[in-house]
């Protein structure tokens, strides 16, 4: 999966427009980035990616590329 | 595994009560909470209206007055009844088991085996399978299962993670010998090590009240609550909800012999509604086999599958015969599932105490 195609599933999964975000956009600044879209986030890393992502991984995201970094 | 069959026990009828005050989470978060994000969270989870227990008003009072209107109302006289289980994590007193004080209070006969057990939302599940193993095995004719929580009084109202999500409420099932009833089918688990992920964390014995447990602290994402409220890691619970009720649900599924095509309705613990949502999009079972209800009475612990075959399928399974599969998960961290039939299951209205 491209980083693009990674930005995309962020952005649907956050309900923003395509654009909305790019690898430098930081979390904190996204007013969609709360504690339920960390919980999307979970869900997606598990249906995609197979993984389990955990309470203190997510709080040390501190931007876009942080969590693409992850999506492998 | 710890896994069971039984065929030939039945749920005979089931009856669910409330404290008659009703509280609005938008109006109760108010002074905390900015108003957006409150309404905004309120619809993704799905509380909108929960109830408190009023002053001294404890769970046994619910469970007390929710297992009245049953045995009365399903017409079992009370010298038949030899099985009452309570099933809650606010009893009235550290000891005696508040089962004890039901027995006498319910004026159920000295014969009655009483027994109290410590589980929260995977309650219900354990309960069914306890009621059905003591009847099974000829212990017990019929059993009062009394399951639920006044958990208000362990809620911080400045902590998002659970006052948008816990209310009051409890249960009582009756459950009895039928020797043509077809088979259900039971698994249970249990992961301690997440333990800390749903907790009261002081209070009792490992960490006596002190002043210091008694006073406010705020934690990393601004929720403020002292020691001796309850506490919930969000992530945790959902992380190990994700991966484990997908699970569980296969496993019984295939227990009871079925496919997932055979299930009508699949009966989950009202934990939170994003939360359902994502189990049965993983487990893929349809929505329109999923019924919710966390609007009226949000997540009442152990009680919440009860409460919602009360609320939402009192009609059909008096007539029809419904195959359904129930799942109850998370403090513990303590999980089960059941598949049954359910059918001629006489459902009280839900009643305000």
């Amino acid at each position: 999966m491209t980083n693009f195609e990674k930005i995309a599933l962020l952005e649907e999964m956050m309900e923003l427009g395509e654009g909305s975000l790019s690898e430098e956009t930081v979390l904190a600044d996204i007013e969609e980035w709360d504690s339920m879209a960390a919980l999307s986030l979970i869900f997606l890393m598990s249906e995609n990616f197979g993984k389990e992502l955990k309470g203190p991984q997510i709080r040390k995201l501190k931007t876009i590329k942080d969590i693409i970094d992850i999506m492998v | 595994m710890s896994r069971a069959k039984f065929n030939n026990a039945k749920i005979k009828g089931i009856c669910c009560a409330v404290p008659n005050n009703p509280i609005s989470i938008e109006e109760m978060v108010k002074p905390y909470f900015d108003e957006n994000y409150v309404k905004k969270t309120i619809n993704i989870i799905g509380a909108k209206q929960l109830y408190y227990a009023k002053e001294g008003q404890t769970t046994s009072d619910l469970g007390y007055a929710a297992a009245e209107k049953l045995i009365a109302d399903i017409g079992w006289k009370k010298q038949s009844i030899d099985g009452l289980i309570f099933i809650s994590q606010t009893p009235d007193y550290i000891l005696p088991a508040t089962s004890c004080i039901l027995q006498d209070r319910l004026r159920l006969p000295i014969t009655t085996l009483t027994l109290d057990i410590n589980l929260g939302c995977s309650a219900y599940i354990y309960g069914l399978f306890l009621a059905k193993q003591f009847i099974s095995a000829r212990t017990c004719k019929r059993i009062i299962l009394i399951v639920g929580d006044t958990i208000s009084r362990k809620v911080s109202p400045k902590d998002k993670s659970s006052v948008l999500i816990f209310g009051d409420g409890v249960s009582a099932t009756a459950v009895e010998f039928s020797d043509k009833n077809s088979l259900s089918s039971f698994i249970l688990k249990t992961d301690g090590s997440g333990a800390t992920s749903l907790i009261i964390p002081a209070g009792l014995n490992r960490y006596p009240s002190t002043k210091e447990t008694r006073s406010e602290k705020k934690d990393q994402d601004g929720n403020i609550r002292t020691d001796e409220h309850i506490h919930m890691d969000g992530m945790e619970i959902f992380g190990f909800s994700l991966r484990e009720v997908p699970k569980i649900l296969e496993e019984v599924i295939e227990l009871n012999g079925w496919t997932s095509m055979d299930v009508d309705k699949l009966l989950l613990h009202q934990a939170n509604n994003f939360m359902l949502k994502h189990i049965a999009q993983k487990a893929k079972i349809p929505m329109d086999k999923v019924p919710l209800n966390m609007d009226s009475f949000g997540n009442t612990g152990g009680a919440t599958i009860p409460f919602l075959i009360c609320d939402k399928l009192k009609d059909e399974i008096k007539i029809n015969k419904l195959r359904v599969v129930m799942s109850g998960f998370g403090v513990g961290l303590s999980w089960g599932a059941a598949a049954m039939e359910l059918s001629d299951v006489f459902c009280s209205e839900i009643i305000y105490v």
